[in-house]
């Protein structure tokens, strides 16, 4: 017997170790470049440090504005503590993130531990195995999405409920968690209630009344409720939802129902059905899990999917495994919980994002790793050196999609170059710099964070209009001057009559203009593939105005 | 009797099949029919039917190179590190690696549920028509279906049915204007499965909605 546990510790740390391995390596320079919500998170986080208020000078924001996206502010608040640590680095905003998911391999092992579904006594450390190498969660833990903290804490969450069916005490921290992941992720803000629910009706259905009555439910319910009081206050706030009505599909179901020859009163309602289906069941759909990924270039890698292609066969035979149990009080909270996690994001118009439903990953992994152990008894003979082959097979895909592949076309993607901008900026301190905001996503974040520009001065700065009203006024406007840049879209009538240096990316400024303005090339920055990131022209004012024979009023200023 | 007929009738696509071939819909009509009496006369009759989805589908190459491709394997080949050039040769643009990325595309898309009951929405593929097959409401009643069916001893024609047709899609492809139809008789066949189970006391409401859905996808088709 302790033998057993020994040779279970031995294999859970070796498992914990390669996840560590595959979290951490190369963290601060693959992906490659630094994603504009992570510069945000790292700035805010760094602002909090030094002033102890957001980048617009809020104390303890309840959503984070930065430009209009009201995120969850957790990931900034615990990213503070990395911050300090290692400095405003690309490492450090990733950080956070990246020990979530060394975490979070652990606690799914707890919870697969505490459930019936398997006789096989290797099911949790299969289930582990697979979770800590799919490419779904090592892609989500190496950056800095919120979406991975949230995962973390319900899923302690997750670990906790199952705990409280013997001891009601860990409802308490149970609920506590859940109320905190709504401060974590937006999705949350549903399934934390989804996961009471579908936890409520399987285990204490019969005796619900029992356990409402008793003291830890009642004291549960109130942390859980007083916890959300900060989000309440704003639910009829356009911040609330801010990020959510632009994602629902509103539009094109009201397209959808005008070509359905019924009246609007059913065509609207099935309309809605078939879309919101059709999402749901691209969130199982063998094609997009092991094969095809996420259609998001930024949230997925090149090549593969989220999941092991192989994995598609002990996939299904793990669903019907699932099926034949479905008495079973554990598979059914499983199946809940898989329901729970797609239910908000089929709401959204992304097909198949892997980020909103990335705690889907944990149920998947345990359907297919019971599958693999019913292939595994059914195959005893061949499937030994089978997996061994298929092991390594995913290993170089793996590496030959996230190690070779991702850093190097999806470069552009993740942001790739702000930092030698940032360069170029702080060489040539005594030129003013344009930035051209046209195609780019907000620029200013990304260069206050490699500039580490301090952050009071970025707060005064801010429009106070923007500032008095943080959660109502949620118009954003690309313009920011500070340090010795501009961000905006380039004026060509009026910027060329000033003596500065524009920056664009390759479209920007064509050759043909540079030629009519008199404008030098001073920098050009390349991505990995060799294409244009970003190019620098020096404007000559004097030789403009001297050639067209100051014809501009702005030679005359 | 009405499983059957909701099953083979109930769905746009036997119509489109029937509307472009009338042969070829009288060809799937007996063949599902014959499947699900589970009779050994179905194979005769599924030979002619692959043949079919063989003669009339585009099959493009599964190892040429387009220009568009050979730009990407070269792109590829650039970011990796000089002492892995040979394994990435061997990863980009040898014959079997191209060869298993076509393969294992056309089958997972044979096998996604979205292809035959929403017209492959949401991820529509590019440069092929998508159209509407089964109705989404039938989705629940294939899954029971075929959980049922993995669940039974004598299941071998359907089994057949349904590796055999997948086997030859996965290298022939999917550009065909009916659809991979020779996987028709085993949708039907296991939607036929699953309404089984459907209760009298519901029926009434299955065909409101039924007849519902099928008017939406019509429309959808149509417009």
């Amino acid at each position: 017997m302790k033998l057993a546990k020994l040779k279970e510790t031995v294999l859970l740390s070796l498992i914990i170790l390669l996840s560590l391995f595959l979290r951490f390596y190369k963290l601060g320079s693959i992906p490659n470049g630094l994603y504009v919500d992570e510069a945000a998170i790292g700035y805010n986080a760094y602002s909090f440090i030094e002033t102890g208020k957001d980048e617009y000078g809020k104390i303890l924001p309840v959503f984070l504005r930065s430009y209009e996206a009201y995120a969850p502010p957790l990931y900034a608040y615990i990213s503070t503590l990395s911050v300090l640590f290692f400095g405003l680095t690309v490492f450090a905003v990733r950080f956070i993130s990246a020990l979530s998911g060394v975490l979070l391999t652990f606690v799914v092992f707890k919870i697969v531990k505490n459930l019936d579904i398997s006789k096989n006594k290797y099911l949790p450390l299969i289930t582990v195995f697979v979770f800590a190498t799919i490419p779904w969660t090592i892609f989500f833990s190496r950056g800095s999405y919120e979406a991975n903290l949230a995962f973390l804490i319900i899923t302690i969450a997750i670990y906790l409920l199952l705990l409280a069916r013997e001891k009601r005490f860990y409802l308490i921290p149970a609920f506590v968690l859940l109320a905190i992941s709504t401060y974590a992720y937006q999705a949350e803000r549903v399934v934390s209630y989804l996961i009471i629910l579908s936890y409520l009706i399987i285990y204490f259905r019969k005796n619900i009344t029992h356990l409402v009555k008793s003291k830890e439910f009642v004291i549960s319910i109130l942390l859980f409720l007083i916890i959300q009081i900060p989000q309440f206050t704003l639910a009829f706030n356009s911040s609330f939802n801010m990020r959510a009505s632009g994602l629902f599909y509103g539009e094109r179901i009201k397209s959808q129902s005008e070509k359905i020859f019924l009246p609007r009163l059913i065509s609207y309602p099935l309309s809605l059905t078939r879309e919101y289906l059709s999402n749901f069941v691209s969130y199982f759909s063998p094609r997009n899990i092991f094969w095809e990924g996420d259609p998001d270039k930024q949230r997925s890698l090149p090549g593969m999917g989220p999941m092991y292609f192989w994995m598609a066969i002990p996939y299904l035979v793990g669903l019907y495994m699932l099926f034949k149990d479905r008495k079973n009080k554990d598979v059914l909270f499983i199946f809940f919980l898989m329901v729970s996690f797609v239910l908000v994001p089929a709401l959204t118009k992304d097909p198949f994002s892997t980020l909103r439903s990335l705690p889907l990953s944990f149920p998947l992994s345990i359907i297919v790793s019971l599958g693999i152990i019913k292939i595994v008894s059914v195959f005893r003979k061949f499937s030994y050196p089978l997996i061994i082959i298929l092991i390594i097979l995913s290993g170089i895909f793996f590496w030959r999609s996230y190690f070779v592949l991702l850093p190097y076309e999806r470069a552009r993607i993740w942001g790739y170059g702000y930092d030698k901008l940032a360069e170029e900026i702080k060489v040539k301190r005594d030129m003013e710099f344009l930035i051209d905001t046209a195609r780019l996503k907000p620029p200013y974040v990304e260069l206050a964070f490699f500039l580490k520009y301090p952050p009071a001065k970025l707060q005064s700065v801010v429009d106070p209009e923007v500032k008095d009203n943080y959660y109502t006024n949620t118009k954003f406007d690309n313009h920011y001057k500070f340090a010795n840049l501009e961000t905006r879209n380039i004026e060509w009538e009026r910027d060329i009559y000033k003596e500065q240096i524009l920056v664009g990316d390759e479209f920007a400024i064509s050759p043909s203009q540079a030629k009519e303005h008199f404008l030098t090339k001073v920098f050009e920055i390349r991505d990995p593939v060799g294409e244009i990131v970003f190019v620098g022209y020096k404007t000559s004012p004097t030789l403009k105005c001297l050639r067209t024979n100051f014809e501009s009023i702005y030679c005359k200023i | 009797m009405i499983s059957l007929l909701i099953s083979l009738l109930a769905n746009l696509w036997i119509y489109k099949i029937f509307a472009i071939s009338f042969f070829l819909g009288i060809l799937v009509f007996l063949a599902t029919v014959l499947l699900i009496k589970n009779s050994k006369f179905f194979l005769l009759l599924f030979v002619p039917l692959l043949f079919f989805q063989i003669q009339t589908t585009n099959r493009p190459s599964l190892t040429a190179i387009s220009n568009d491709d050979r730009r990407v394997i070269d792109m590829r080949i650039r970011s990796y590190p000089p002492k892995f050039l040979r394994l990435g040769y061997w990863l980009e643009e040898r014959k079997e690696s191209l060869f298993f990325n076509r393969v294992a595309t056309n089958l997972f898309e044979n096998i996604d549920p979205n292809l035959y009951f929403f017209s492959n929405h949401p991820r529509e593929r590019v440069g092929i028509r998508e159209f509407e097959k089964f109705p989404y409401i039938l989705l629940p009643f294939f899954l029971l279906g075929v959980l049922n069916f993995v669940s039974k001893k004598n299941k071998l024609f359907w089994l057949i049915s349904f590796l055999i047709p997948l086997t030859i899609l996965s290298i022939i492809g999917n550009k065909n204007n009916f659809g991979p139809f020779s996987l028709f008789p085993f949708m039907a066949v296991s939607i036929n499965e699953g309404l089984k189970k459907l209760q009298t006391k519901h029926l009434k409401i299955f065909f409101i909605v039924l007849v519902l859905v099928l008017i939406q996808i019509v429309s959808y088709e149509i417009s």
